[in-house]
């Protein structure tokens, strides 16, 4: 029998149970739609995460006082407490050859006044080299000034999200802002851009590490980002680092360095696993619909019984019988999974419209996928069925009688 | 063409051996027509499924064509049926979903023969048999006695050489039945083999080889010359 022949039978038929084919049709796209939409999600959530990260270049480490092990056990409790992290440290890292700049954090939060309004500001310390390294620019203004000039000077540059704020109508650039007891003179204005490392920069006000040592009284940084010349020298540098840090804190390297690899591999591992665990809770709604096609496929051998007989007696061999259910099966998972990758793609369209942010694509890997396990699922399933059409005997199936032997 | 060598066929029912067929031996030529008569359950439908290779004996010998086709597996059993053999039902056996046309190319359909060259072909054959009226309507709309006759138009579209009906007249009225009768007769006088299943006397007694069958073997067979079948009235 012509492949053609077989597809215009099963369409026939299709029309002729037009309700049942509609079930098998929902179920089958419900499971794939399912499955799509969550990997598109989870998914999304992951590179949304990854990217934000990435940020923190590959040439770059950051280190954070105090160690903390690997394996991620307590940090130290008893014994001495690990010292600071200071700007002397980072000065001394500053001169290893293979060290382009350093920038050093600390954050906090705090109230903040300007022009008679006031709110709670995240308030990060740090130096000019901030902005190039997280890729930020200013919208108006100029930045911190250099930390090798030494004075000291009050000054703030604010996130957008705060100039709108609290300076709703004139322009923030040479105004007065204080934080806690202290003034600033506003020099800059900050681009609006999205969240960065987890802080959301235009809710921030950035002002110099000394004048941020002195507001939250702590002389130890927060951490410290150092940025290599060369992402080449990211392993052979990290001996070095541990060393000069063990030398100035009396032998201890109490400092724990990340790196992005480390930090967004263990990211990915765990959405990995997030998205599988998703994506198998999601694929039980294939299993739903697969379960519902052997159904359908054993509805349809037992009304077509005497059909089947007919077929048989006509001349078709069983493997003819095999492929018209098998095919019936996986016309059904067929279309009904283009109509679920569709309406996948719909929703995840319409909620990426509502929430830019998040890069809501469907894997390619989750496509081809959903598709061809909704299809294998309705083949397996529609086998038994389609097996026992196959095997009838031809005498008693034209009386009607469904047993095969 | 045809010879059955003590051909059997037993069937376990509730733990007891029921003969269906038993040791049943025929030759049968090519062109004949042959009718078979018996009382319920003498295995007349028995014997024409082992003659339409619907049904494996449980013993003796089947040649059709010098072929012992009790040997042959599944698939080339069912191309025998597809192009040597013609089986006509008492319940038709159309498939309502498909036309007149459609149901007549069926066994072509599943030969892989092409689309347009079977729907030429089964066109031909319903207007050569007085049925180009019924070409695209459904069986549903049909009669009986019309629906019968698409029903022996499919079986012979793959011109098969053995034509088998069992009862083919058992659903129709006597005015139908005739129309049905004439048609399988038509189709004798053509060249093909024929044998029908009956329990009417009037129309088993038209063939030239009558058969009574009795508990599964053949109890008489009377002959009949050419001549005394074409007077008898329908
Ligand atoms: N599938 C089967 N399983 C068990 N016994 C069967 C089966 N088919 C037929 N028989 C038995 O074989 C015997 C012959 O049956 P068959 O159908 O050939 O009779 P028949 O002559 O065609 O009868 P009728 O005139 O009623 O159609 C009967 O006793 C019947 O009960
Ligand atoms: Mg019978």
């Amino acid at each position: 029998m012509r492949l053609s022949d077989q597809l215009a039978f099963s369409l026939q038929l299709f029309l002729r149970q037009k309700f049942r084919t509609l079930m098998a049709l929902l179920a089958v796209s419900i499971g794939v739609m399912s499955v799509l939409l969550l990997t598109g999600l989870s998914e999304g959530a992951r590179k949304f995460v990854l990217q934000e990260f990435s940020l923190l270049g590959k040439d770059t480490l950051i280190m954070l006082p105090g160690r903390k092990e690997t394996q991620g056990g307590l940090p130290p409790l008893t014994g001495e407490s690990s010292r600071d992290l200071t700007l002397e440290d980072a000065a001394a890292l500053n001169r290893l050859a293979e060290v382009e700049y350093t920038v050093p954090l600390i954050a906090g939060l705090s109230e903040a006044y300007a022009g008679g309004l006031n709110r709670e500001l995240i308030v990060l310390g740090s130096n000019e080299r901030l902005l190039e390294l997280r890729g930020l620019s200013l919208q108006q203004g100029r930045n911190l000034p250099m930390s090798s000039d030494q004075t000291r000077s009050p000054v703030a540059i604010i996130g957008a999200g705060v100039a709108q704020e609290l300076f709703p109508a004139s322009s923030p650039l040479g105004e007065w802002i204080r934080l806690g007891d202290r003034r600033f003179r506003i020099t800059g204005v900050l681009e609006p851009s999205g969240v960065s490392l987890g802080t959301d920069m235009s809710n921030a006000v950035i002002i110099p590490i000394q004048a941020s040592q002195q507001l939250f009284n702590s002389p130890g940084l927060f951490r410290l980002i150092i940025k290599l010349y060369s992402a080449d020298q990211l392993k052979t540098v990290q001996p070095a680092m541990l060393n000069l840090i063990a030398s100035r804190h009396a032998g201890e390297p109490d400092v724990t360095l990340i790196t992005q690899d480390a930090l967004l591999s263990t990211f990915n591992q765990i959405l990995g696993v997030l998205t599988a665990a998703v994506v198998g809770i999601a694929s039980i709604s294939l299993l739903v619909a697969g379960v519902l096609i052997m159904n359908i496929t054993l509805i349809s051998v037992t009304q077509r019984t005497a059909e089947i007989g007919l077929l048989k007696a006509l001349g078709a061999p069983q493997q003819t019988v095999l492929g018209l259910f098998l095919l019936e099966a996986g016309i059904l998972a067929l279309i009904g999974a283009l109509l679920g990758v569709i309406l996948a793609v719909i929703l995840l369209t319409l909620a990426h419209l509502n929430w830019p942010a998040m890069p809501l694509q469907i894997p390619l890997w989750a496509l081809v996928s959903a598709v061809s396990v909704a299809i294998g699922v309705a083949l397996l399933f529609a086998w038994l069925p389609a097996r026992k059409a196959s095997r009838m005997d031809p005498v008693d199936a034209l009386r009607g009688v469904a047993n095969a032997n | 063409m045809i010879e059955l060598q003590a051909l059997s066929r037993h069937y376990l029912l509730g733990g007891e051996e029921v003969k269906a067929l038993d040791q049943f031996s025929i030759n049968i030529a090519a062109g004949d027509y042959i009718s078979v008569m018996g009382p319920s359950g003498s295995g007349k439908s028995t014997l024409l499924n082992q003659l339409g290779l619907l049904d494996t004996p449980t013993s003796g010998s089947f040649r059709f064509d010098g072929v012992e086709t009790t040997t042959l597996g599944e698939a080339e059993r069912a191309k025998l049926r597809n192009n040597q053999i013609g089986f006509v039902f008492q319940a038709y056996h159309l498939i309502d979903r498909l036309t007149a046309l459609e149901n007549v190319e069926l066994p072509l359909t599943l030969a892989g023969t092409d689309p347009s060259l079977r729907r030429e072909r089964a066109s031909e054959l319903l207007i050569k048999l007085g049925l180009e009226r019924f070409l695209h309507q459904r069986p549903q709309q049909l009669s009986g006695g019309q629906r019968q006759r698409i029903a022996i138009a499919r079986a012979v579209i793959t011109q098969p050489r053995l034509l088998l009906a069992d009862e083919p007249t058992g659903n129709l009225d006597s005015h139908s039945g005739a129309s049905v009768v004439e048609l399988l007769e038509q189709l004798n006088n053509d060249g093909i083999t024929l044998v029908v299943v009956t329990h009417d006397a009037d129309l088993g007694a038209r063939a030239e080889r009558q058969l009574l069958m009795v508990d599964g073997q053949l109890s008489s067979e009377s002959v009949l010359s050419k001549g005394e079948t074409s007077d008898a009235p329908l």
